[in-house]
């Protein structure tokens, strides 16, 4: 009988042959075959090379380039501006400052410091899952239908501006079980920065809607 | 399982198996699944959930083995990253995630008694190695767990430990020296 780890084995061999099937052998290469010339035409070789060259007609300068040659030129020209456009687009996004910055404390905890609230929720988010922080950044917009449900407020708050600095913990006392925890940041009608914390069971929202200036969420545990 | 004596490094293996090669995958497999079981069921506490996680971990490994950059951190070392992932995702989930499996269209293997004494019989080996880590004096036990099975950098080392760079590499190789010496007198 096969026991699990060679039954194991077996199965991801054949998941390794289905995910990367073994290529073909490549062909050999062209070998270029050499013809040993004969004394004759290298004679006339060596004659050619000493020989003055006919003159070439003095390029016209109303020649107009067609075909082939045409195209290669365009194709050239708009590589260039390609290339260019991605290298400004490249120093742009590298002088730019990052969205978010993360540090991991030596007790266990993260602080966050937000700088560009667009950018940085969803990969903020992606961070918290993959570090296993039971916690979550929701938008408040103003478009959002999403009015809190079961959600208790913690804290409200009206936040100076950013950046937006916080610490995580993991462990978390006042989280109930099964909530998860989290911290809904928007702008006011008038341009403030609007915050809440709070906690709710899965799943949840993916947006708050901003009812009222300073407020994200009526219902209250 | 009859080992099979590959001289092709790990680096070699993988890079193999991204090329076509479904066998190497094979080798690189029984060479760490002892060592990757032991991690899990020292983490764990649990044979049948570690050997399950082990599953998962080597799909994502072999989903993962194109990406991988030989020359880099020693293969061990991104297989176990895997690893702690996995356990870290499925700790967040509440159960085994079987993400990678599903995409290789993998079946999900049980486990019977006999499978499960042979998982302790694999981590035997390797349980001694991290039990002798547990001994370790603490600040040299955190700085090699760190090093060895997170794959932390040194400078993140030294953040978590509260230390310098430099004291921290010195945990690290203290760590590893008293870990040798002791096996040596094990042997």
């Amino acid at each position: 009988m096969t026991d699990y780890i060679t039954s194991l084995q077996q199965t991801l061999r054949e998941a390794a042959a289905r995910e990367y099937p073994a290529r073909p052998p490549s062909p050999e290469p062209k070998r270029r075959v050499l013809r040993k010339a004969t004394p004759t035409e290298l004679d006339a070789q060596s004659t050619q090379r000493f020989m003055p060259k006919p003159r070439r007609a003095a390029p016209r300068f109303t020649r107009v380039v067609r075909g082939p040659l045409a195209l290669t030129a365009a194709a050239v020209m708009l590589t260039a501006a390609v290339a260019t456009t991605v290298v400004l687009l490249l120093g742009a996004t590298a002088t730019t400052p990052a969205a978010y910055a993360l540090t991991k404390n030596s007790d266990g905890s993260v602080t966050v410091s937000v700088r560009n609230l667009q950018t940085a929720i969803r990969p903020l988010n992606r961070r918290f899952a993959a570090l296993g922080i039971p916690e979550r950044i929701i938008p408040i917009t103003k478009a959002c239908t999403h009015l809190g449900g079961a959600v208790y407020a913690i804290k409200q708050s009206q936040l100076t501006n950013l950046p937006w600095t916080f610490t995580v913990r993991k462990s978390r006392k006042w989280l109930a079980p099964g909530d998860t925890g989290f911290m809904a940041i928007g702008r006011s009608d008038r341009g403030q920065l609007l915050y809440s914390q709070g906690a709710m069971k899965p799943p949840l929202p993916t947006c708050f809607k901003n009812i009222a200036t300073g407020s994200t969420d009526s219902t209250k545990r | 399982m009859s080992p099979i004596v590959d001289a092709r490094g790990d680096d070699e293996l993988l890079v193999a198996t991204a090329g076509g090669d479904a066998d190497a995958f094979a080798r690189f497999y029984e060479r760490h699944i002892g060592l990757v079981l032991s991690v899990l069921v020292h983490r764990t506490g649990s044979c049948e959930l570690a050997a399950d996680l082990a599953g998962e971990t080597f799909a994502a490994a072999l989903l993962g083995c194109g990406r991988f950059r030989p020359g880099g951190a020693p293969a061990a070392a991104w297989l176990l990253g895997i690893a702690q992932n996995k356990l870290r995702e499925s700790a967040r989930r509440q159960r085994v995630v079987d993400q990678a499996r599903r995409r290789l269209a993998m079946p999900i293997l049980a486990l019977d008694d006999e499978d499960l004494l042979r998982v302790e019989e694999l981590v035997g080996d390797h349980a001694r190695v991290l039990t002798l880590l547990d001994e370790l004096p603490a600040p040299q036990r955190d700085a090699v767990r760190a090093r060895v099975l997170d794959d932390a950098e040194y400078h993140e080392l030294a953040t978590r430990l509260g230390c310098s760079e430099q004291v921290a590499r010195q945990h690290v190789s203290r760590g590893l020296r008293r870990l040798r010496a002791q096996l040596q007198e094990d042997a």
